[in-house]
């Protein structure tokens, strides 16, 4: 992958534009996906229709030229193509994250050299996590600043998007703890991104490893991404919202196969039927998931309204409403997710199973990427604020 | 008094009960309450935009659910249960399937 991208994007103007493109490169990626997962073909294609379709540019602000889409408009492009393959919803997750915390803590002249960038097509991949550190939210890679450019040093996984990345934005420490993320240049030297990924689940989302030896940048590429959560912003609640998205998608995604291979089940020999489709416990069965589909869809919209509240007016009350109603829908998104992509098989019978079909990957996808972090925490988050009054931790997981 | 509004009651005198707690159980239970009943405030809004004819039943089994997941916490956590009005006469059990003909077999 070059650091440059092979097609210009298309510049999406209005919300409406936006569901209408996403709506269409679902319906194409969704003929591939089941091969693509059985194969563990990364969609390198795929991405590249995605991001020059202008869809990696939507929340960039009018005024650096984007459409500045609401958050309700992002949730949907990530819901439908997640429904269409979760791999391809997931692999812009940190990009769009980028994206806000150029917006919430970059220089003017850095804001408008990268919103150029990406409305131009550039993708950014992330390097953030690591695989030893102490916990999720520590750091052992350093940032070190000298003179007019920083050196970063350190190993990540989880690099969700490096792969097919032409910026890699990079978190690293500096000699206080503080976080910071270097932009790098996919190609810069130093900078190695392995295709190790192996999970069960969201095979194609390439969420290997980065290696950083000794990569130097110069501070213009360099943000203090702490600063973000220092004070109240929508950062945290925004980075949570797409994962949100994307299991809402595969809980979409897996009812709709539950539908159509619950219509061609057998009736069962007891029912009395002559079809599987007018089984009574099979009907209930779907409006169970029926409604708990639509029920997740409806809180995924309300998060997205005070994302877009939490954003056009940053403060205490507003983030941590954001916190609570996007945990919400994360506990709600992994609930359905895992619930209709195990049900399916339960209400579609047993040759719902064979290989051709491939329906197990909507359970791999949904068990894979709801383990992000855990919803069991989500809960005691939502809990703590109702019963002791205590607002979230500011963090990109909450 | 609609399942809805009597689920956030209850939520309400249970939560005033308890006050407060540090016990990561006792929270998270509310954190899952609150949940519930967001959710089927949320699928109640969405009858006003939601062309489908079964958006409403949709929302009253959200509550109906809640509800009972409030009753239970109510009982758990109080030790006392406050009597749920009888819904003899409209059964949640039909409702699912309600939802599910329509969805499955675009039968109402």
């Amino acid at each position: 992958m070059s650091a440059h991208p092979q097609y210009p994007a298309h510049l999406i103007r209005s919300d409406a534009e936006a569901i209408e493109v996403a709506t269409r490169l679902a319906t194409r990626f969704a003929v591939e996906a089941s091969a693509r997962d059985r194969e563990r073909r990364l969609p390198v294609a795929e991405l590249d229709e995605f991001s020059a379709s202008g869809l990696w540019g939507i929340t960039v602000p009018k005024a650096y030229g984007g459409a500045g889409v609401s958050y309700v408009t992002v949730a949907e492009v990530i819901k439908l193509i997640s429904a269409a393959d979760p791999s391809l919803g997931q692999i812009p997750q940190n990009h769009l994250g980028i994206v806000d915390i150029l917006q919430q803590t970059a220089s003017e002249s850095q804001k408008h050299h990268y919103f150029e960038k990406v409305l131009a097509g550039y993708r950014f991949g992330n390097a953030f996590s690591e695989a030893k550190s102490r916990n999720a939210g520590t750091f052992d890679t350093q940032i070190r600043f000298h003179g007019d450019t920083a050196q970063i040093d350190g190993e990540k996984f989880y690099c969700t998007g490096a792969l097919f990345a032409h910026i890699v934005p990079t978190v690293g420490n500096n000699e206080h703890g503080q976080a910071f993320i270097a932009l790098l240049e996919r190609d810069a030297p130093g900078l190695s991104v392995i295709d190790n990924w192996d999970g069960f689940g969201q095979r194609t989302t390439a969420s290997g490893g980065v290696t950083l030896d000794g990569v130097t940048v110069p501070l213009s590429a360099v943000i203090a991404a702490h600063e973000a959560f220092d004070r109240p912003t929508a950062h945290g609640p925004i980075s949570q919202i797409i994962q949100a998205a994307v299991d809402t998608g595969i809980a979409v995604g897996a009812l709709e196969q539950a539908k159509l291979h619950a219509r061609q089940a057998r009736p069962w020999i007891d029912s009395q039927q002559d079809h599987g489709w007018q089984d009574p416990f099979t009907i209930a069965g779907i409006g169970d998931l029926q409604w708990r589909v639509h029920g997740t869809e409806a809180i995924l919209a309300r998060a997205g309204r005070a994302i877009d509240l939490a954003l056009a007016e940053p403060n205490e009350d507003t983030v941590a409403n954001a916190s609570l109603i996007v945990a919400q829908a994360k506990v709600l998104s992994a609930e359905t997710a895992l619930l209709a992509s195990s049900k399916l098989f339960e209400l579609a019978g047993t040759r719902s199973v064979t290989g051709k079909h491939n329906l197990d990957r909507f359970w791999r996808n949904a068990r894979t990427h709801t383990l992000h972090d855990p919803a069991r925490w989500k809960y005691h988050l939502i809990g703590n604020y109702v019963l002791n009054g205590v607002k979230p931790a500011r963090h990109a997981w909450n | 008094m609609t399942a809805l509004n009597q689920a956030r009651q209850l939520l309400e005198t249970t939560r005033r009960f308890v006050a407060h707690s540090d016990d990561p159980y006792v929270i998270s239970r509310f954190g899952d309450l609150q949940i519930r009943v967001d959710l089927a405030a949320a699928l109640l809004e969405r009858v006003d935009t939601h062309p489908s004819p079964v958006a409403l039943t949709e929302a009253h089994i959200a509550a109906a659910e809640a509800l009972i997941a409030v009753s239970n916490a109510e009982f758990e956590l109080t030790g006392q249960r406050t009597a749920l009005p009888s819904s003899l006469d409209d059964p949640l059990r039909h409702k699912y399937r309600t939802v599910g003909n329509y969805h499955l077999n675009g039968v109402l």
